[in-house]
């Protein structure tokens, strides 16, 4: 049984003078304690995905179709108030800018405690700050940062302070958006490992949401890769790093670089050619249709659908048939 | 080694940043960003400086383009100290840097075309503007930018991370520099960017025969790029050789641990780091100021700072107990 179920979600921004597909169809599903990496470049529409869960969009985001299924009702029919009981306590969020995610002029556990005190008004201070100080100490922090303000840690401690905000209300789906990037690479290794050591000791589940492959396989145990608002892969993590099949999960490895693997080559490029890509208003094709080293004409009036190819492996291309 | 195929070297470089405590201001501490560092980059040679943030890596770049005034050691420019020279603008135009956030340094009133080619007007090289404006889509065509008319003609918030951190090395190259310092290039741009900037700064160097000093905390991209690496801890180098080299055998305890937190598209176990914690300045002297988190730390890392000694040839470490 899964947790979270996410069916055929489309959403969209509206600007002054168009419209721009964010999502497309989006399905996957979530189960208990697993973890699930999100894999995209910038624009792929990974933090909409993130945003429409907790939904949290911009005004002049509309969802236009699809359900998000949590405990038998559908997150985005429900009120306001009704969601605000889900927030937090079900589903919390570390955002992905840590550095501006924490008030500049509040004590770290002044703000933690605000969060507590929202979602449970009747808690009092004493047990609140040990509350805090508990999630502070699982996030291999020190008990002492209650009483710092943010400007006072580094890069690594704000991005521990938020996991542990996260986990304040206990909640059974935590989404983390990017949570490394802008972390120099022992930083990064070392709140990846945390990350994946909470999931054990406390059992959530998870939400990864990154653009960098090498992280998302080190973590998730299923994954799903998008591309301009769609999904065009999704498999277990094994089965995908064995045999990637989209022509973009393959470019994605290809790009990989290594240390050690000095190579006299270049290696290959998947840039986006952002002029080609400004006309998808009237395109029916694939998504991946401008850069695909083997697209065809069929792949330019059709847009292939996700479908099974291996056990548990998915592919939306139609070199898969 | 001839002194002119040198095109930079520092000497015993150090930039300490003061810290003044207490009511008239009297009490002094220092924060010792760079702390007598030594290196030295060859004509056409692509170097790397690796580090942590927080260990010093950009404040040194900047002081090698003299962006912040060194308190004390030399920098040599083709042989000439240029600290206190009266021929600073010839020496900022023969090096220039790229910044990490491409998004914050351009002009967002300017357009690409007036971005690019300020350097230009600034030094008095360009007559007319048709001139400019040939050297700008030369450029462009140059770092990958296509259409070059048309990116010209749009400001930066049209333009895409990847497109502005070329845009910057356009603008790096358009003073036809002899030494490119890079700091941090692709760490704000996404995977499938990062090798496109990559590749397009490879070129470049292999093409234009210039030198490039590549800061970065990676050292995959390090690797990549450069032929030498010089790891950074806490404002000193601790180890610096051929890349090759240094890939095959680290021997400080801090680039295994760099290495070692480089993650692939290998599946492993995401076990302990042989490294504690984070950097901590520790800046007291006689004290190696890896100890804190070296795994290997004994009485004689807290009593006795190493020097940086050629254990191979070409490959220096400071460290009492290299190669474990």
């Amino acid at each position: 049984m899964s947790l979270l179920e996410v069916c055929k979600v489309s959403v969209e921004y509206k600007t002054w003078n168009s419209k721009i597909e964010a999502l497309n169809d989006v399905s996957f599903s979530l189960s208990h304690n697993e973890i699930l990496g999100i894999l995209g470049e910038s624009g792929s529409g990974k933090s909409t995905l993130a945003l429409t869960i907790m939904k949290a969009l911009p005004k002049n985001a509309k969802v236009r179709n699809g359900k998000i299924i949590y405990k038998d009702k559908d997150l985005l029919n429900l009120s306001e108030s009704m969601l605000n009981s889900i927030r937090w306590k079900e589903i919390s969020i570390v955002p992905q800018n840590s550095m501006n995610s924490l008030s500049p002029v509040h004590k770290i556990g002044d703000q933690l405690y605000d969060i507590l005190k929202l979602h449970n008004p009747s808690i009092e201070k004493k047990e609140a700050l040990e509350i805090i100080k508990e999630k502070l100490t699982i996030s291999n922090l020190g008990e002492n940062i209650v009483d710092k303000y943010p400007h006072q840690l580094s890069g690594g401690m704000r991005q521990r302070v938020l996991i542990a905000t996260s986990l304040l209300c206990e909640p059974k789906i935590i989404l983390a958006d990017e949570p490394t990037t802008g972390l120099d690479v022992v930083t990064q290794y070392q709140i990846l490992k945390e990350l994946k050591e909470l999931q054990d000791k406390i059992k959530f589940s998870m939400i990864i949401i990154s653009h960098d492959i090498s992280v998302i396989v080190n973590i998730s145990q299923r994954v799903l890769v998008m591309y301009n608002g769609q999904v065009v892969e999704e498999g277990k993590t094994q089965s995908i790093l064995e045999e990637p099949m989209h022509p973009y999960t393959k470019a994605l490895f290809e790009v990989q670089l290594m240390v050690g693997r000095i190579k006299k080559e270049d290696l290959k490029i998947v840039e986006k050619q952002d002029n080609k890509i400004q006309n998808f208003e009237n395109f029916s094709g694939c998504v991946f249709y401008f850069r695909c080293p083997f697209a065809t004409q069929r792949c330019k009036n059709e847009n292939p659908r996700l479908t099974k190819v291996k056990n548990e492996h998915s592919v939306a291309c139609f070199l898969y048939g | 080694m001839t002194l002119n195929n040198t095109i930079i070297e520092t000497l015993d470089l150090k930039k300490w940043y003061t810290i003044s405590r207490g009511i008239i201001r009297r009490q002094k501490s220092y924060v010792k960003a760079v702390d007598g560092v030594s290196i030295r980059i060859e004509k056409g040679e692509a170097v790397s400086l690796v580090g942590e943030s927080g260990s010093g890596k950009t404040t040194l770049g900047k002081l090698l383009l003299l962006l912040e005034e060194p308190t004390d050691g030399k920098i040599l420019f083709e042989g000439n100290n240029i600290i206190h020279n009266n021929r600073k603008k010839e020496f900022r135009r023969k090096v220039q840097m790229i910044f990490q956030n491409p998004y914050t340094s351009f002009d967002p009133r300017l357009n690409m075309f007036e971005n690019i080619t300020e350097p230009l007007v600034v030094h008095n090289l360009v007559n007319s503007y048709k001139e400019r404006f040939s050297i700008a889509i030369n450029l462009l065509s140059k770092v990958g930018l296509n259409p070059p008319e048309v990116i010209l003609s749009k400001y930066p918030h049209q333009l895409s991370g990847g497109q502005l951190q070329r845009a910057s090395i356009a603008r790096a190259l358009s003073l036809n520099p002899e030494l490119l310092v890079a700091d941090e290039p692709t760490s704000m741009l996404d995977a499938s960017l990062r090798i496109g900037v990559l590749n397009t700064l490879k070129s470049l160097q292999k093409e234009m025969k210039l030198s490039v000093l590549l800061i970065t905390h990676d050292l995959a991209a390090a690797s990549y790029l450069t032929s030498r690496v010089y790891v950074m801890y806490l404002g000193k180098i601790v180890e610096c050789g051929d890349t090759q080299d240094i890939i095959d055998h680290p021997l400080h305890p801090y680039t295994i641990a760099l290495m070692d937190a480089v993650l692939t598209t290998k599946i492993r176990n995401l076990g302990e780091l042989k490294i504690k914690g984070e950097l901590t300045p520790n800046y007291k002297d006689n004290v190696c100021r890896f100890s804190s988190r070296c795994p290997y730390a004994n009485e004689k890392c807290l009593t006795q700072e190493p020097k940086l000694v050629e254990l191979e040839k070409g490959h220096f470490v400071a460290c009492h107990y290299p190669s474990y």
